[in-house]
């Protein structure tokens, strides 16, 4: 039996002891969950600043005049942004650091960029285990895909008109913009080439020494500035000829893109036309058996004033001359309107029967776009040719066919991006947004109820590209650069 | 015996007034340094989690991906979705400033050639709570677009480059989060939680 008095003095303090012995289990849980949260936290952070750096050095893989200076570009950038998303000394870190590797051979057209992130971390509780501090690695890897890209200028007449408020055209304003574009673009491993169109097209194949000097002493940016405007819209065998080149580099291993500025609807289509006389607008002799373009106006059914009015060849040896005074004797038709009035096209219908089902490449003329959209609603009168307006729904559903054509290669699958510059020429010539939207199936198309939410539907699954509506020329510039930061975020994952 | 049966339990009674002034108070600042602690990283990664996707070409300006940050995402912060805008409100308890930047080179012939510019902003939740220092650009569009960014002097933001060094022609992708844990605190001891984080991709 116990005595009262010994239990009683055992008693004395014993809590001093329990909070002791709690204390001894509490504190280095306590301590435990502070350095290994604290080892969690960091982690997290250096993981965030490893994931960034790799990401923004593939995205700066694109800055530099040749392969060197963009992997040092891409190096330093990686560098910078993981400094400024790992704060120094970090929850009393030392010795951040990150390595950046450059794998530019492994994958054909892809580059890597790995970042190695190192940090000690201390320790402050687990110093009772003689712990003093403790290593955090981590590793992240993103890609820059090298780009094929067709560049597809409009360099129709209405560019020439000057822009209110800077004393320059249209034409000159889209020279200065597109030849910044092409700085967004690396040299010595994206290929780039050009296509630039009035009535005509003229073509520049591709190339990854898009900034070196040619045989002729040409570059795509001096060929961009060397440009003069004038002639028809004829969008269709533009793009044609962007997907021509696409189809000649066959690349599946290159993101193919094609990028088209456009200040209106497309007014000219190229086809075999069936010619039943070579008199009344014929302005020499000629030879009608290759493709030939037909362009129309819209102003009262009547061509515009030195319009390219008739028949031509579809293509231009060079950007030196204006596009419609190309032929040479007995090859392809010139039909020509005189200067300084409106000819009537009863003058072309005379020498043409009627306007083909298809332009020269097979892309129907008829519909569909022209029926679905609720600024047309109809399909083109492809059997009056003295009909303007008809002509110009044959070019819009020539050209929508062929976006859709380029769309749907599924080996290649080529994107397309689209900027409609307004602010030129006639209103009712201004680019329609929801047919460049179509052909660069633009995903806000399901944003528009009707046409665009039924345009969207039919083209689930095909290459989403992006269309920007430039209100004017001064506009433009924002335009390519949102095209470009577009491409950018597609080439770097 | 009276006086035995009265000490009987001065045990149990000493380790409560213990606990009551020591264990407690630990045991709730632990709690609630844990949960800010816990916040403070689920901002960081809610940060990271945003500038990535951003950078990777989400749309935030899209109503259903505001919902899905502040609804998932942000799941606990008190971060209110905007009501179809791109500005923000002021309610709720955190705010999210989505922003990139581009360092527009000298080809660009515009009057903001050779300064880093803001192109797209977007504020998804309590605008009151933090105003972002890097450009207040003077109009912005309903997808977040910077309007007139190569001319409008309000764009720039060249004290980006004070927190990342961007080449000319180069992108960031910018995502500053603001939070303010109002229902934590131990009164008189632990005020003000809060957490900010900023991510650049």
């Amino acid at each position: 039996m116990q005595e009262p008095g010994n239990r009683k003095k055992r008693s004395r303090g014993i809590a001093i002891v329990l909070t002791t012995l709690t204390l001894s289990v509490t504190l280095p849980l306590v301590g435990l969950g502070f350095d290994v949260g604290t080892l969690y936290l960091i982690k997290s952070k250096l993981s965030a600043a490893s994931d960034s750096a790799a990401l923004a050095g593939a995205r700066a893989l694109s800055e530099g005049a040749n392969e060197a200076a963009q992997e040092t570009n891409a190096t330093s950038t990686a560098q910078s942004f993981f400094s400024g998303n790992f704060p120094t000394a970090y929850w009393n870190t030392t010795g951040a650091s990150a390595t950046v590797t450059i794998d530019a051979t492994s994958t054909p057209n892809y580059r890597t960029v790995t970042v190695n992130a190192t940090v000690t971390a201390p320790l402050y509780f687990l110093r009772v285990l003689n712990q003093q501090n403790s290593t955090i690695n981590v590793t992240s890897q993103a890609g820059r895909r090298d780009v094929m890209m067709m560049l597809v200028l409009d360099r129709s007449n209405s560019m020439n008109q000057i822009v209110a408020g800077t004393g320059l055209s249209a034409c000159s304003i889209m020279q200065t913009d597109a030849q910044a574009f092409l700085g967004y673009f690396a040299p010595g491993r994206d290929e780039i080439g050009l296509v630039v169109f009035g009535s005509s097209t003229y073509t520049y194949p591709p190339t990854t020494s898009f900034t070196t000097p040619d045989a002729n002493g040409n570059t795509i940016g001096s060929l961009i500035a060397s440009i003069t405007c004038f002639g028809d819209t004829s969008t269709a065998a533009a793009m044609n000829a962007a997907y021509g080149q696409i189809l000649a580099v066959n690349s599946t291993t290159r993101e193919n893109v094609v990028t088209l500025m456009t200040d209106g609807l497309p007014t000219s289509i190229t086809s075999d036309f069936v010619v039943d006389h070579l008199v009344r607008s014929n302005d020499g002799s000629c030879n009608p058996t290759g493709p030939s373009v037909f362009g129309g106006g819209t102003v009262n059914g009547n061509m515009f004033p030195g319009g390219s009015l008739g028949l031509l060849v579809p293509s231009q040896p060079s950007l030196g001359s204006p596009d419609t005074v190309i032929l040479p004797t007995g090859n392809g038709c010139h039909f020509w309107a005189p200067l300084g009035s409106y000819v009537n096209m009863g003058y072309v219908s005379y020498d043409i029967a009627g306007l083909p089902t298809t332009d020269y490449w097979g892309n129907a003329t008829q519909g569909p776009y022209t029926t679905e959209s609720p600024a047309y609603g109809s399909a083109a009168n492809l059997n009056d040719v003295t009909d303007a307006q008809g002509a110009v729904y044959a070019a819009i559903n020539a050209v929508d066919n062929q976006a859709n054509v380029i769309r749907t290669n599924a080996t290649l699958k080529p994107y397309i991006y689209t900027i409609g510059l307004s602010g030129d020429g006639a209103v009712d010539q201004y680019p329609d947004p929801l047919l460049l939207m179509k052909m660069a199936n633009d995903p806000n198309l399901a944003g528009i109820t009707g046409a665009g939410q039924t345009f969207y539907n039919q083209q689930i699954g095909q290459p989403q590209g992006l269309n920007v509506n430039a209100p004017d020329a001064t506009q433009l510039a924002m335009a390519f650069d949102t095209i470009a930061r577009q491409i950018s975020i597609r080439l770097s994952q | 015996m009276f006086r035995k049966r009265n000490e009987r339990g001065n045990v149990y009674v000493e380790f409560a007034l213990v606990a009551s002034f020591f264990f407690v108070p630990l045991i709730l600042g632990l709690i609630t340094v844990g949960i800010a602690v816990l916040r403070n990283f689920q901002v960081n990664q809610l940060t990271r989690d945003v500038g990535h996707m951003m950078a990777k070409g989400v749309d935030f300006s899209q109503q259903s991906n505001q919902n899905l940050v502040a609804n998932d995402l942000a799941n606990g912060l008190s971060l209110q979705a905007n009501s179809g805008n791109v500005t923000g409100s002021s309610s709720g308890g955190g705010v999210l400033v989505l922003s990139i930047f581009r360092y527009l080179p000298s080809s660009c012939g515009c009057a903001n050639a050779g300064h880093v510019v803001v192109t797209e902003r977007i504020v998804i939740g309590n605008n009151s709570l933090y105003t972002t220092p890097f450009g207040s650009p003077a109009s912005i569009n309903g997808s977040g677009n910077v309007q007139n960014y190569t001319t409008d002097t309000g764009a720039r933001a060249d004290n980006v480059l004070s927190v990342i060094s961007i080449a000319s022609g180069g992108l960031a992708y910018m995502t500053e989060g603001d939070f303010s844990f109002t229902d934590l605190g131990v009164v008189g001891f632990i005020t003000h939680l809060g957490a900010f984080n900023r991510a650049v991709f």
